[in-house]
C-alpha cells in the first residue's frame, strides 16, 4: 500500500516537473532586470541549476542579486555558445576584446558565483594573461589593491624569492 | 512561498561563496555603482571600498595563479598579504637554489610554500650545496612530497637521505644527478617509499667509492616502480637486484653505464616474466647475449640501441622473433656494420606493428628496406642517417612501397635529385620530408619536390654540407628527435654531445625570449622589476 502511494507520488512529481523543466527560466539581475533563458542555459550555471533541482523544478524565477544586467548578457552569451559547442579560440578572442579590465573582473566574479566552470577557467586565463610579465606595482594598480607590507617585509620576501628558480625546468619531464 | 525560499537559498549561497563581498551592496543601486566604479579603479583604498579581486574566494585566486609562470607567481605573491598566503598555499611545484646558505631561509620559505609536492633542489658545480640538515628540515616540512629532484647536492649523505625517505614515504618520483650519497641512501628510499614509480639516477658518486658496490634494492619500491633510468654510473650493476625485483617495470633506460650488462639481463630473462615495454640502451657494454635475454620481454614495444657496437644481427633477429609487438626501433650502429640487412629483414618478417624506424650509421640495402616497406603497413616514420648504402634505388623503393609513411628524414646519405623525384611520385601519405647533408641533392631537387607535392613540408639543407658533415652521425639522433615530436625518449637516448647541443638550443631560445621581453617592455615598472629580480638574485 505504502509502495503504491509513493509510486503515485513519483509519477505525480514527474508529471509536474516535466512541463516546468521545458519552460523558460527567468534570471533576475541585481538591478531587477529579468532575462528569460532556456533551461539548457540554466544547466550551464551550476548555482542556478542546483537551485532548480532543489525545488524539483517548481521555481523558475531566480534572483541573482550579485550580477548586474550589464554582465548577465555576457554570461548568457557564453553559455549559449558553450551549449552549441561553439567555443572556439576565435570566439573567445572576440568575446574578451569587448571587455575592459573591470568587466573581466566582474564577469569572473559572476562566473564564480554562478559556478560556470568553463567561463571561470577561461576568464582566469584572461586575467592571468593581462598580468603576466607585469611588475608588482602594475598588478596592484590593476586590481586596486593596497600594499599592506612594510618595506622591510617586502624586502625580506623578495630576498626569499631569490632562492627560487623561476625558469621553466627543461629537464623536468623529458630528460632522465 | 517557493519564491521566498529561492531568494533565501541563492542569497545563502552568495554569502557562502563570496563571504568577503562588500561590492554586492553597490549593485543595489546601479547608478551609484557605476559612479563608484570609475573612482574605484584609481582610489579603491581611499574610498574604503574593497578591491574586486579580494572579493574572489581564495580558490579562484589560486586558479588565476595556476595560469601564471613561476616568475609571475613570484610577483603576485608580493602584491599583498592575502595574495602572499593564497599564492604560497596553492604552489605545488617549487625549485630552489640548493646552496649551503639556503639553510637559514628554509623555515620561512616552507612556511610560505606549505603545500609543495614537487620539489627541485639544484646546486651548481662551483658552489657548496645544502647539507643533510637542510634536507631533513625540508622533509619534515613537506611530508606530502611526491617528486624530488636533486642536482649536484654533493654535501648530502646517506644519513640525510635515510631521514628524508622516512619522512616522505609518499614519494613517487626521485631524480638525482651528480650527488655523492651512496647505496645506503638509495636503499633507504627504496625501503620506505612504497609508491615510488620513477627512479632516475645520474652520476651517483657514492656507489662507486667502495671496491665492491653494495647492492641496491629491491625494497618495497620494487613493486611500484615503473621506470628506471640510470646514466653515467661506474657500477650501475649494483642496481641489479632492483631491476630484477621490479616486477612491474615498464621502462628501462641505461645510458653510458660502464661494465658488463649481459649477465644481469640473462638473470632477468631466467627469473622474470617481464612487463617491460620500453628499453633504451646507449653506449652500453651489451652483446647479443644480452639482446637474446631482452628478447624474452615479449611485451617490448620500443627499443633503442644506440652505439652498442657489440650487438649484431644475431641479437636483433632474436628480438624480432620474440618481440612481435615492437612499434619503435632506433638503432645507431656507430658504423660498426654489425647490424644490417639480416636483422632488419627479421624485423620486417616478425614485427608487423612497426611504426617508427630510425637507423643511424647502419647500412641497409634495398633487400631489407623493401621488405620493411611491404611487411610493415603501419610504418609512418622513417629516418635514415649516415648510411653509405641508402641511395636513389633505396629511396625509390621506399617511395613506391611505404604507403603509410608520413615523415621521412634522410641525412648524410648518397641520395640525389633522382631520389627526390621518386619521393615526389610516391608515398601518398607523406607529410614531411627532411633532407640534410646529402650532397647529391641540389636546391632545385628540393624545389621540385616542393612544387610537385604542395602538401608536403620539405626541409632541405644543402649548404655547407662538407663543413657539417663531420658531426653527421652524432647529430643524427638529435635531428630525429626534432623530427618526431611524439617521442621525447629519442632525445634522451642521444649522446652526451647531443645533450650539450640541446642545452645550447635551450639557452638560445632563452636569449630570444629575453630579447623579446626587452623589446616589448621598456615600461619603467617592468625594468624596475627586472632589476629588482637580478639584484636579489645576486644576493642569493
Amino acid at each position: 500500500m505504502a509502495e503504491e502511494v509513493s509510486s503515485q507520488m513519483n509519477s505525480l512529481s514527474i508529471s509536474e516537473t516535466n512541463p516546468s523543466s521545458s519552460a523558460t527560466i527567468s534570471l533576475v539581475s541585481g538591478d531587477d532586470i529579468v532575462f528569460k533563458v532556456e533551461p539548457t542555459i540554466a544547466k550551464e550555471m551550476e548555482t542556478v541549476q542546483s537551485f532548480i533541482d532543489e525545488t524539483d523544478g517548481k521555481i523558475t524565477t531566480i534572483p541573482l542579486p550579485n550580477i548586474s544586467s550589464h554582465d548577465l548578457p555576457y554570461v548568457i552569451e557564453y553559455c549559449e555558445k558553450s551549449i552549441a559547442g561553439k567555443i572556439t579560440k576565435e570566439f573567445e578572442a572576440e568575446f574578451v576584446k569587448k571587455l575592459n579590465n573591470e568587466e573581466v573582473k566582474e564577469l569572473f566574479l559572476a562566473a564564480n558565483y554562478l559556478n560556470i566552470k568553463k567561463l571561470l577557467d577561461f576568464l582566469s586565463q584572461v586575467i592571468a594573461d593581462r598580468i603576466a610579465n607585469k611588475s608588482v606595482e602594475y598588478v596592484r594598480r590593476y586590481f586596486g589593491i593596497e600594499n599592506d607590507f612594510t618595506p622591510e617585509e617586502e624586502a625580506k620576501l623578495r630576498e626569499e624569492l631569490a632562492w627560487t628558480f623561476t625558469g621553466v625546468d627543461p629537464d623536468d619531464e623529458d630528460e632522465n | 512561498m517557493g519564491q521566498a525560499a529561492s531568494t533565501a537559498a541563492v542569497a545563502n549561497r552568495r554569502e557562502r561563496t563570496t563571504a568577503k563581498t562588500t561590492r554586492s551592496t553597490s549593485l543595489v543601486s546601479p547608478m551609484n555603482a557605476t559612479e563608484e566604479d570609475d573612482d574605484d579603479i584609481r582610489h579603491p583604498v581611499d574610498r574604503g571600498i574593497s578591491d574586486y579581486i579580494s572579493d574572489l574566494p581564495d580558490e579562484c585566486l589560486a586558479i588565476v595563479f595556476q595560469s601564471l609562470s613561476p616568475a609571475d607567481r613570484n610577483q603576485c605573491s608580493l602584491v599583498c598579504r592575502r595574495w602572499l598566503i593564497v599564492e604560497g598555499q596553492s604552489r605545488q611545484r617549487l625549485s630552489l637554489n640548493a646552496k649551503l646558505d639556503l639553510l637559514p631561509v628554509i623555515s620561512s620559505l616552507f612556511n610560505r610554500f606549505d603545500s609543495v609536492t614537487k620539489l627541485a633542489l639544484k646546486c651548481d658545480r662551483r658552489s657548496v650545496s645544502i647539507r643533510d640538515e637542510a634536507l631533513v628540515i625540508i622533509s619534515e616540512r613537506c611530508p606530502n612530497l611526491t617528486r624530488l629532484k636533486l642536482r649536484a647536492c654533493r654535501e648530502l649523505t646517506d644519513a640525510g637521505m635515510e631521514t628524508f625517505a622516512r619522512n616522505c614515504k609518499g614519494l613517487k618520483k626521485l631524480s638525482c644527478g651528480s650527488c655523492t650519497f651512496g647505496s645506503k641512501g638509495m636503499n633507504a628510499v627504496l625501503d620506505n617509499c612504497a609508491a615510488l614509480e620513477e627512479l632516475s639516477v645520474k652520476r651517483l658518486r657514492g656507489i662507486a667509492e667502495t671496491a665492491v658496490a653494495e647492492p641496491i634494492g629491491p625494497g618495497v619500491a620494487a613493486a611500484s616502480l615503473k621506470t628506471i633510468c640510470l646514466k653515467e654510473l661506474y657500477n650501475g650493476q649494483c642496481f641489479g637486484s632492483l631491476i630484477l625485483g621490479a616486477k612491474n617495470l615498464k621502462t628501462l633506460k641505461l645510458f653510458r653505464c660502464s661494465g658488463d650488462w649481459d649477465t644481469l639481463f640473462t638473470l632477468m630473462a631466467e627469473r622474470v616474466t617481464s612487463m617491460i615495454a620500453d628499453v633504451h640502451f646507449e653506449r652500453l657494454q651489451i652483446s647479443d647475449i644480452g639482446l637474446q635475454a631482452i628478447s624474452h620481454c615479449s611485451n617490448l614495444e620500443i627499443l633503442h640501441l644506440v652505439k652498442t657496437p657489440e650487438c649484431t644481427d644475431l641479437g636483433l633477429v632474436a628480438i624480432a622473433e620474440r618481440c612481435k609487438l615492437l612499434r619503435k626501433l632506433h638503432i645507431d650502429g656507430w658504423k660498426a656494420n654489425r647490424i644490417g640487412d639480416e636483422g632488419l629483414i627479421a624485423v620486417a618478417k616478425f614485427c608487423p606493428n612497426l611504426q617508427e624506424l630510425v637507423l643511424i650509421g647502419v647500412n641497409p640495402t634495398k633487400a631489407s628496406l623493401e621488405m620493411l616497406a611491404s611487411n610493415c603497413p603501419n610504418l609512418e616514420r622513417l629516418a635514415l642517417c649516415a648510411s653509405d648504402t641508402v641511395g636513389d634505388p633505396e629511396i625509390s623503393c621506399i617511395a613506391a612501397k611505404c604507403l603509410a609513411l608520413k615523415k621521412l628524414c634522410i641525412k648524410s646519405c648518397p641520395v640525389s635529385d633522382h631520389g627526390m623525384e621518386a619521393l615526389a611520385n610516391g608515398c601518398p601519405n607523406l607529410v614531411k620530408v627532411k633532407v640534410k647533408k646529402c650532397k647529391g641533392v641540389t636546391p632545385e631537387g628540393g624545389d621540385w619536390l616542393r612544387l610537385t607535392r604542395g602538401s608536403v613540408a620539405v626541409n632541405l639543407d644543402t649548404v655547407e654540407a662538407e663543413l657539417q658533415d663531420a658531426s653527421a652521425s652524432d647529430g643524427g639522433a638529435q635531428d630525429n628527435a626534432i623530427e618526431f615530436p611524439p617521442m621525447p625518449v629519442c632525445a634522451a637516448a642521444s649522446t652526451s654531445g647531443n645533450i650539450a647541443s640541446r642545452s645550447t638550443v635551450r639557452s638560445a631560445s632563452f636569449k630570444q625570449r629575453l630579447g623579446l621581453l626587452s623589446g616589448r617592455k621598456i615600461v619603467a615598472s617592468t625594468l624596475r622589476r627586472w632589476s629588482g629580480g637580478s639584484t636579489s638574485a645576486r644576493h642569493g
